[in-house]
């Protein structure tokens, strides 16, 4: 929905109309847009939507309006109780029905639980986690409950966010509806730029390796070991620049509007350890997992911190972020896998932590550190891409292994070479462009920004033709982000 | 010594480096150390030392080192003498 | 409601030089690039006027906020160059470079006096020079790959803004062509202006009209073809017989199919995914074409192509129905039995085609009042092939011409033999009517022949006599290899 044309020019409107518009009625054009843009994907969606954002409203106003901290207390639970649940029955009611079934099978009972026909309200993962955060924070006074009710809602429904994030705090998200934001030349075309590499990012080579991971994941056992691993090493690249191409989109238009959102992501691939990956990877959503899970449970456990507790704490996270991922068991798995890394990396640091140098490691150290981080987190991926458990296992099997040889499937099916060489070349691109802007810690948006007019331009137009020529949207769906599914 | 001062002690020792030096619009970035284990020690150590006690709710409205100093102020303040 | 809004916002404005910029932009630009386009590019001006209208619309409205004149007339200078540029990605994207559609717009007007329409059954079945030649007449071929009747009815419709031949022949094919997306987009790329445009909103629905503005969006992935269409030039003299579309095609076809051996299949299984059947809007556009001769007084014939199968839907009938000049190839004894005269079931090899040209220059000197030109008839009658006869003993394998003309003193042969990569037997110009041969090794192999007149070089032709051929499989499955039909 977000890479599409279609949603570009949602955005213009949105956008011509916003600064035409006296301030005051910004928050409301806004709102009418975001509902809109969510009603457009379905109507019953926009219900639960409101409902949730009705619910958290009041319950935070009733929250901030009581004294009794155990009343507010109890307003808490009610809130963070209603929206898991909401989410739970949306999202978990097929895993947990089919689940049970499975028991049932093994414990030889003919009798099966029929699977509801359940409609799953895109988005509702990521809004659900604001709205809990919400509560949270006004319950804690990190922030105050919005009396309009209206701006409320924008910051539930703000339509670059909705379906897939970043997850944005009240305390900062709220009150930019409120500042007086005036048209801004620079903020059109830094935002622009952004978006184009955005889209770049996605319909050049998340959708163009989509074609080829899918073929993999879909029926491992076609083909041989390197193809195999080939797969898992795109899959890699293509959920980056899926994932973070919606974040420059999104972020980019939301800074044309004037308002700031949290950046997502900080050269994830670059990270030197697993709890650095965290760190730069889905930003947000790590934050969220520290600020209202991971820092109570370890509050809670402080005066006996054994590394018993810190290892459960660790995985308990990350268990709830695989699930929050998705309702499958490979979902669950990754989180572990996640969970497992952390947990071992923290018990070294805390033998190390006595001797820990100053000094910048070599380079050719944080070299390695960043390869074997890149590693585990790939490996963590087959789970999280495959399409099941068995699956996943089998990959690793053949991958390491180096079997099924005899395979004859060919992971580029009916394109040509040419293709190849230039899907090859654009790889390329994207690594050397993630390499210089990892080096040069400046953005590539903002690189092309601070250039000179001509070279601007052009680099613009090159950008935009590239994408229209290569980019790959045909057969898929293009606009289907791999992350809205969460 | 001021507040700012003694939980600068708390901080050297907690982390281990005699060299640094708090100040309100520190966050955990500025501190190579300061994960989310580390939090937790930092908050004990606080507690201890000045011989306080937080509650849940109110560590986790803290989003940089100023909002602890008012914390710790206002518990100081609350504190039967 | 937006202009409105705007023009609220639009009124606080004091410079006299931004709104002016804004009105003339309105106002010229569409202009200028309904100029552009139409008389630079061929194209249709609705596409440049609705995004260049929606555009300047929308930077209107920012300029009539906030946007400094400065920064709007670069804006839109931007937006200008982006678009000459997009306008002249379309051509190599935009499949108008059709060599019959090229030929006739560079055509003189009102020179064309007998017009061939269709798809890729006219274009192998008639040879305008031949037709030429034989008649003295100027003819042309009008066809792309795959059109249906809707997309004949329009061919006519723009032969008629520029030409007034006096005879029309449709082939029958596009009867039984679904009128789907990627037949209706190939039949509209050639069309240009007024009957482009109404073309467009005749046969499009609104979601479909950018592909048919920017064919680029629908052509894409044409990119990466690029060295498919080259690998036909690795054969030497290739280029003529095979045409790109079919190289494309077939390839594809092939490698999908490697390994089978040759042999005769009906027309449902060697095109499965095509119903045969006549698509009713069709027939009202056949209905349509009629009237349009009438009104035009010109005499339209409809022909139909042979199969090496019995014609699977009753042409004649609707023929007949309509009082329609007919003919039929399918009942002409000639090419029956001769699969010497075809590349796959249903269309001529260059053989073939030389019989069929003459076949048509007969039947329309009568009505056309011309009389046919002995000499170079008999030029062309002395190329002609009857049959082809095949023997294999053991491995080797010896193909043996059957010509028309018992006297062959006129012809000379060349034969070669080539599989994917490279021609791996040549043999040159020489009387030998007849080549023997050992396969190299097990795999697929093509079989071309050329013949020419001695005296007169340039009349030529090539032919693609077995495209697959596995004399182990064949051996295996005592099969009698069989060449033309797959």
């Amino acid at each position: 929905m977000i890479a599409s044309l279609h949603f570009f020019l949602f955005f213009l409107l949105t956008l011509g109309v916003y600064y035409a518009l006296p301030h005051r009625w910004r928050w409301l054009w806004l709102l009418i847009m975001s509902y809109v843009f969510y009603g457009s994907l379905s109507v019953k969606y926009t219900v639960v939507l409101f409902t949730m954002t009705l619910i958290s409203y009041g319950l935070a106003r009733l929250i901030e309006a009581q004294q009794d901290i155990e009343k507010k207390k109890l307003y808490l639970r009610l809130g963070i109780i209603l929206s898991f649940v909401t989410l739970g029955i949306f999202k978990y009611t097929g895993f947990f029905l089919s689940s049970v079934n499975d028991v049932l099978d093994r414990l030889g009972a003919n009798s099966h639980i029929p699977l509801p026909d359940i409609w799953f309200p895109i988005g509702i993962s990521f809004f659900t986690l604001q709205i809990v955060s919400y509560i949270m924070d006004v319950y804690t006074e990190a922030a105050e409950a919005e009396p309009h009710l209206g701006k409320y809602a924008l910051y539930v429904a703000f339509f670059p966010q909705l379906l897939i994030g970043p997850i944005e705090r009240a305390s900062h998200l709220l009150p930019q509806f409120t500042n007086k934001v005036t048209f801004d030349y620079q903020l059109l075309v830094e935002g622009l730029i952004r978006i184009g590499w955005g889209f770049w990012k996605k319909l050049v080579i998340a959708d163009r390796l989509a074609i080829v991971v899918d073929r993999a994941f879909s029926d491992p056992s076609a083909f041989s070991a390197d193809k195999l691993a080939l797969a898992t090493l795109l899959y890699s690249i293509q959920i980056y620049a899926d994932f973070s191409a919606y974040c420059d989109i999104v972020i980019g238009m939301a800074h044309i509007l004037g308002i700031k959102l949290t950046e997502n992501f900080n050269h994830p691939y670059f990270a030197t350890s697993p709890i650095d990956f965290w760190r730069r990877w889905h930003i947000t959503l790590g934050n969220w997992l520290r600020d209202y899970i991971f820092r109570p449970l370890n509050f809670a456990a402080r005066r006996n911190f054994t590394l018993w507790i810190q290892t459960r704490n660790v995985l308990l996270v990350f268990l709830f972020s695989g699930l929050w991922h998705g309702a499958a068991w490979t979902f669950i798995i990754w989180g572990i896998l996640h969970g497992g890394y952390q947990a071992v990396e923290l018990a070294l640091q805390r033998r190390a932590r006595n001797k820990k140098s100053k000094s910048k490691p070599a380079w050719w150290k944080t070299a390695f550190s960043i390869s074997v981080t890149f590693g585990l987190v790939t490996f963590a991926w087959i789970f999280f891409r495959a399409e099941s458990v068995n699956d996943a296992f089998y990959i690793i099997k053949t991958i390491f292994t180096w079997g099924n040889a005899s395979a004859g499937g060919s992971l580029w099916d009916f394109t040509s070479a040419f293709e190849r060489q230039v899907v090859f070349l654009l790889i390329m691109i994207l690594l050397v462009i993630e390499i210089a802007q990892y080096l040069s810690k400046k953005p590539v948006w903002e690189f092309i920004h601070r250039t000179p007019l001509t070279a601007r331009w052009t680099m613009c137009l090159i950008l935009i033709y590239s994408v229209i020529v290569f980019g790959y949207y045909g057969e898929v769906d293009p606009t289907a982000f791999i992350y809205a599914g969460f | 010594m001021s507040v700012k001062d003694e939980l600068n002690l708390v901080f050297r020792e907690v982390f281990k480096d005699d060299s640094i030096e708090v100040f309100r619009e520190m966050t955990e970035i500025d501190i190579d150390m300061w994960d989310s284990f580390s939090h937790a020690t930092l908050l004990m150590s606080v507690e201890d030392h000045f011989d306080i006690s937080f509650a849940s709710r109110e560590i986790m409205n803290l989003p940089n080192v100023g909002a602890l100093m008012d914390l710790i102020e206002r518990k100081l303040a609350e504190k039967p003498r | 409601m937006l202009w409105v809004g705007a023009w609220f916002n639009y009124r606080g404005i004091s410079s006299l030089l931004q709104r002016s910029i804004i009105i003339t932009s309105l106002l010229i630009l569409p202009v200028l690039w309904i100029t552009v386009y139409e008389y630079i590019l061929h194209r249709y001006p609705i596409d440049i006027m609705v995004v260049f209208i929606s555009a300047a619309f929308i930077l209107a409205l920012l300029a009539s906020t906030s946007l400094k004149s400065e920064n709007f007339a670069r804006l839109l200078t931007f937006v200008i160059i982006f678009f000459i540029g997009f306008s002249i990605l379309q051509v190599p994207f935009g499949h108008s470079r059709s060599r019959s559609f090229l030929e006739f717009y560079s055509a003189d007007d009102n020179t064309i006096d007998v017009l061939f329409v269709g798809n890729s059954h006219i274009e192998v079945t008639v040879n305008e020079s031949i037709v030429d030649d034989v008649l003295g007449v100027n003819s042309h071929v009008l066809h792309d790959g795959g059109i249906d009747m809707v997309s004949a009815y329009y061919f006519i419709r723009q032969s008629l803004e520029t030409q007034n031949p006096r005879l029309i022949v449709i082939e029958a094919y596009p009867l039984m062509v679904k009128p789907e997306l990627s037949s209706i987009m190939r039949g509209q790329g050639v069309l240009r202006g007024r009957v482009a445009f109404e073309a467009m909103i005749d046969r499009f629905s609104v979601k479909d009209y950018s592909s048919v503005l920017f064919p680029m969006l629908y052509y894409h992935s044409d990119w990466a073809l690029i060295d498919n269409t080259f690998v036909s030039e690795t054969i030497r003299d290739y280029s003529y017989l095979v045409y790109p579309w079919l190289t494309q095609g077939l390839q594809k076809r092939l490698s999908a199919q490697a390994g089978m051996v040759t042999k005769i299949v009906s027309l449902e299984e060697y095109m499965p995914d095509r119903e045969l059947a006549i698509y009713p809007e069709n027939l009202v556009y056949l209905d349509k074409i009629i009237s349009l001769c009438r009104e035009h007084h010109i005499d339209l014939w409809l022909v139909q192509s042979p199969y090496t199968i019995p014609p699977v839907v009753d042409v004649e009938a609707i023929a007949q129905a309509r009082h329609l000049n007919f003919y039929d190839y399918n009942t002409d004894q000639t090419f029956n039995p001769a699969r010497v005269h075809f590349k796959d079931s249903a269309h001529f090899n260059n053989i073939g085609t030389v019989l069929a040209s003459l076949r048509i220059a007969e039947l329309l000197a009568e009505p056309l009042g011309l009389t046919i030109d002995k000499e170079s008839y008999a030029r062309y009658h002395s190329v002609l092939v009857k049959n082809l006869t095949i023997e294999v003993d053991g491995e080797q394998i010896t193909y043996t011409l059957d010509m028309v003309e018992d006297d062959t003193s006129e012809v000379e042969f060349a034969w070669y033999v080539a599989n994917r990569d490279a021609v791996l037997i040549e043999s040159p110009f020489s009387s030998q009517n007849s080549i023997t041969f050992t396969m190299p090794e097990n795999g697929q192999y093509t079989v071309q022949l050329q013949i020419r007149n001695r005296t007169h070089p340039e009349v030529s032709v090539m032919g693609v006599l077995d495209e697959r051929y596995d004399p182990a499989l064949a051996a295996e499955l005592g099969l009698v290899p069989q060449f033309g039909a797959k």
